[in-house]
């Protein structure tokens, strides 16, 4: 980087160099840049193109430096430089002096208030629009001014034709679509209907009546004048001077043009034409229009796209694309006949006057279809080489991609976690731990006090128990009022016992060998008052202990009844595995379900059971129970198969208030439950030495001493509790 | 489907013993009392194969290299003595049904004695370890079922409002239990159709 570049040879130096060791010039000096030399930005073929080699000379930068004019044109642009020079160098040697500026009226010298039309028209400058409006022109207008469609002259009172001149000035491209073309085909005017972009009618017309009559284009007769110039011109073929510097001749399009409108009526001005170096060579090279193409575009129609497109400057546009380059379909549409019959003419089409389309929405195809060539791909220029589709051009590129095959992309399944989210994660998952931890009971302050709690309730309740056992106090009463259900169950039994036949009893033994003493306490009265009526009692369980369970209990309740025939009366059908199932098969064929007793002797042919084949034979049927889902079994299995064979229930106190439902509903006749239900039982019998009774005072007293028990411990704690609370506080 | 041929088995034994019951028409009613009478048989046989597994993990525990399980063996022995015994005795001979009635009502009685110790000693603790006022409501139900259970208060019953006030309180567990009934009902229902329709598949493994 610690070179210096020589600004006039460009070789390259050191830092410390103060002058270039190729040329010796000065590498700090300014450089500037030659005058006369075109500016390197690109635009030196403009330059070219306007001739600028030849007036370089001429141009403003070569002004002395000092001056005012050029302190002032310094500032110009040079393009407008060299536009001001060149308009000095073609302006028409003036044949009358000015006027002195005292000889006009006072307005207008007051310069700075006009607008500068107004200034270039009392300074005698008539614009020379064709220079400059020629490029903004397009070429279809230039061919129907140059053509038979010369514009009417306008009327002196809506024109009077000061400001044409600047017309074409302010005329833009853009504004070409506002044209009134049915009135451009009908009136053969182009410029007719443009708006001026100034109202003259409202100017003063003593401003025009104080200019000079002999002052070049003046405006009550700048028409007349205007085509009389230009008449001369074409008659003498002598330019009216000025800056033709081509001879007349040379302008072969301007000729046809020429002809015709002296057929018409003079226009409001004809624009001078452009130097022939100014305009590009192709519209030299241009064909003119005959007469019938003339004729035919007048006729053109809208209604008919495919209709070629004669005339208006089309070739002139297109010229760059020649014909052999236009596609197939623009030749053919060019070459196929207009087929009026083919076309779509609505009702009272006839009165509608055809259209012209211009040359530049004719231009306006699309560039593939003018060169195609150029856009073919090199994808449409590819032969297929295998499969169905080979030998085939342009075909869709398909076997590299199917053939293509990259191995799809793994992604991770591993969630990524910031150190953030672990740490929140973490203090979540500790938070959830805490709450799903069972906390630790309280522990105990010794383990001596538990011990003694538990020796001191178990003792006092053995104690007191075996007290109330062996002494029989008597405090307790027996219940003077009888569950309806117990009452039922002893309205039954006294029913069947009191009948001339002695009923015939399926008793269901289902209770285990822990809560035997509770049921058969309660279950010997009742069993005594069946064996008091002679009554058969065929014994049946579920639980295997059953059949052992009751022979004890037969045992029992036969010491109350000395005539009661055991062996005779009493039949065990044993122990029936499967539980519910057991029960509905006993239901459904008792004789099959249970055909032996404990013996092994034939149940159903002894004289108890001698001619019973179902459920339904027996008089009754007494459940002996401690469980729940066995009296439900016994119930929803065996009782519909019994028929009208009551079904009897002694429970446990446990079990009684699961089968209340069953008491309510009439699917249980009767039931004892506990030994409220046996007292209750006994206070009906009015048995004075029931088994109940003597256990009575022993239940009573154990179930009051457990809840006073529990209440002396309820208060004990709860104070201890209370006075602890109160030492931490 | 798995088990396919179980599947099918189950599904129509089902359906027939449900039809069985329905429809008593001969031939459905005979069919289902021999496929009930079938399952009395499984049964029987699988408590066989219990008791036989119930020996063969004991005398594992008796045999085990480490930690032997001494009471294994005496479970074994009364076992072997009591199956002996009934095989000469049968099982209706009084001999035979004293083993249940001196030696296992006794014992079960026994636990059950402890048990209500334990559960008694649970209800005075109870405001020790946890108090509340679930705590409060369980220990007076407790209180008021004991003391009406004991039969206590049924002499005095002809007080109207103290009737009238027993009625309330038997009429509570009366009505839970009902509830529990109708539970069990529905989910006996749900379950006996989830086997029919084969979605609930026990059988399968």
């Amino acid at each position: 980087m610690s070179e210096i570049i020589c600004p006039y040879c460009g070789s390259t130096n050191t830092i410390d160099a103060l002058t270039c060791l190729s040329c010796n010039k000065s590498l700090y000096d300014d450089v500037e840049t030659p005058a006369g030399l075109p500016q390197q930005d690109g635009m030196e073929w403009l330059n070219t193109f306007r001739g600028l080699e030849s007036d370089s000379n001429a141009s403003p930068s070569t002004a002395e430096p000092g001056s005012e004019s050029a302190d002032a044109e310094s500032e110009v642009p040079e393009w407008l430089a060299r536009i001001r020079a060149r308009k000095v160098e073609e302006a028409p040697p003036p044949e009358e002096e000015p006027l002195e500026p005292d000889e006009l009226p006072s307005f207008i010298n007051q310069d700075a208030d006009l607008p500068d039309w107004i200034k270039e028209i009392k300074s005698g400058d008539i614009p020379q629009p064709l220079e400059e409006n020629t490029d903004n022109i397009p070429d279809w207008l230039k061919s129907l001014a140059g053509e038979d469609n010369l514009p009417s002259p306008p009327a002196p009172s809506a024109m009077p034709g000061i400001s044409l001149p600047d017309i074409p000035n302010d005329l833009p491209v853009e504004g070409l679509d506002e044209f009134n073309f049915e009135a451009l085909t009908e009136k053969a005017s182009p410029i007719g209907p443009v708006d001026l972009p100034v109202d003259t009618s409202e100017l003063p017309d003593d401003l025009f009546d104080d200019i000079p009559a002999d002052q070049p284009p003046s405006a009550p007769d700048i028409d007349r004048p205007d085509l009389d110039w230009l008449d001369e011109r074409i008659e003498t073929g002598i330019p009216r001077g000025g800056p033709l510097a081509q001879p007349l001749d040379e302008l072969e399009w301007l000729n046809p043009p020429t002809t015709k409108q002296t057929e018409l009526s003079p226009s409001t001005e004809e624009p001078e034409p452009a130097e022939p170096a100014q305009l590009p060579d192709w519209m030299f090279e241009s064909v003119e229009p005959t007469a019938d193409e003339i004729a035919e575009s007048a006729k053109f129609d809208f209604a008919a796209p495919g209709s070629s497109l004669p005339g208006s400057g089309d070739e002139e546009l297109i010229s760059p694309l020649q014909e052999e380059g236009l596609p197939d379909w623009l030749l053919d549409d060019e070459a196929a006949p207009l087929v009026p019959g083919t076309e779509y003419l609505p009702e009272g089409s006839s009165d509608i006057e055809e259209a012209q389309m211009p040359g530049w929405l004719h231009a306006m195809r699309p560039v593939e279809a003018a060169a195609p060539n150029l856009i073919a791909s090199e994808e449409e220029n590819r032969i297929e080489a295998s499969g169905p589709l080979a030998g085939y051009q342009g075909v869709l590129p398909g076997h590299g991609v199917v053939t293509h095959y990259s191995k799809p992309p793994v992604y991770s399944a591993r969630m990524q976690v910031t150190d953030k989210q672990r740490i929140y994660a973490t203090l979540f998952e500790t938070l959830i731990a805490d709450e799903t931890r069972v906390g630790a009971p309280a522990a105990a302050n010794t383990t001596t006090p538990q011990l003694v709690l538990r020796l001191v309730v178990g003792l006092l309740m053995v104690i007191a128990l075996l007290g109330v056992l062996i002494l029989q106090p008597g405090f307790a009463v027996f219940p003077t009022l009888v569950p309806p259900e117990s009452v039922a169950f002893y309205d039954t039994v006294q029913t069947l016992t009191a009948a001339a036949t002695p009923p015939r009893v399926l008793v269901a033994l289902d209770y285990d060998p822990s809560l035997s003493g509770e049921l058969r306490t309660i279950s010997t009265s009742v069993l005594e008052d069946w064996m008091a009526g002679n009554s058969g009692l065929a014994f049946v369980s579920i639980s295997p202990t059953g059949p052992a369970l009751a022979a004890e209990l037969v045992t029992a309740a036969a010491v109350q009844s000395p005539a009661y025939i055991s062996a005779e009366r009493v039949i065990n059908l044993g122990y029936l595995p499967g539980g519910a199932s057991a029960l509905a098969a006993l239901a459904n064929d008792p004789t099959r379900t249970a055909p032996t007793t404990m013996d092994g002797l034939s149940a159903w042919d002894s004289l108890l059971l001698q001619g019973m084949t179902a459920v339904s034979d027996f008089d009754a049927i007494l459940l002996l129970t401690d469980n729940t889902e066995n009296s439900r079994a016994w119930i929803e299995q065996v009782k519909p198969a019994a028929g009208n064979a009551p079904l009897l229930v002694i429970s446990s106190a446990q079990v009684a208030p699961a089968l209340q439902p069953y008491v309510q509903s009439g699917q249980i006749t009767g039931m004892v439950a506990g030994f409220m239900g046996g007292a209750a039982y006994e206070q009906l019998t009015q048995s004075p030495s029931g088994p109940v009774r003597g256990y009575w005072d022993a239940y009573q007293g154990g179930m009051l001493l457990i809840a006073a028990l529990m209440f002396i411990g309820a208060v004990v704690f709860g104070i201890k509790k209370f006075v602890r609370r109160n030492k931490k506080a | 489907m798995r088990a396919p041929l179980s599947t099918a088995i189950a599904i129509g034994a089902g359906i027939i013993t449900l039809l069985g019951l329905f429809i008593p028409v001969e031939p459905i009613t005979s069919l289902r009392g021999r496929l009930i009478e079938w399952a009395v048989l499984l049964a029987g046989v699988a408590g066989l194969v219990a008791i036989v597994h119930l020996l063969s993990v004991h005398w594992r525990k008796m045999t085990a290299r480490r930690n032997k399980n001494i009471p294994s063996a005496f479970l074994l022995i009364a076992f072997a003595l009591t199956f002996a015994a009934g095989m000469v005795l049968k099982p209706g001979h009084p001999s035979m049904q004293k083993i249940v009635t001196h030696i296992q009502v006794p014992i079960e009685a026994s636990l059950m004695g402890v048990l209500a110790v334990t559960l008694t000693v649970a209800a005075i603790r109870l405001f020790q370890r946890r108090s509340g006022w679930m705590s409060f409501l369980f220990a007076v139900s407790a209180f008021v079922f004991l003391i009406i259970g004991s039969g206590l208060l049924s002499s005095s019953a002809n007080i109207p409002v103290l009737k009238d006030i027993l009625a309330a309180v038997n009429a509570l567990p009366v009505a839970g239990a009902r509830g529990i009934l109708i539970g069990i009902a529905l989910g006996s229902l749900t379950t006996g159709l989830r086997v029919l329709l084969g979605t609930d598949r026990p059988y399968s493994g």
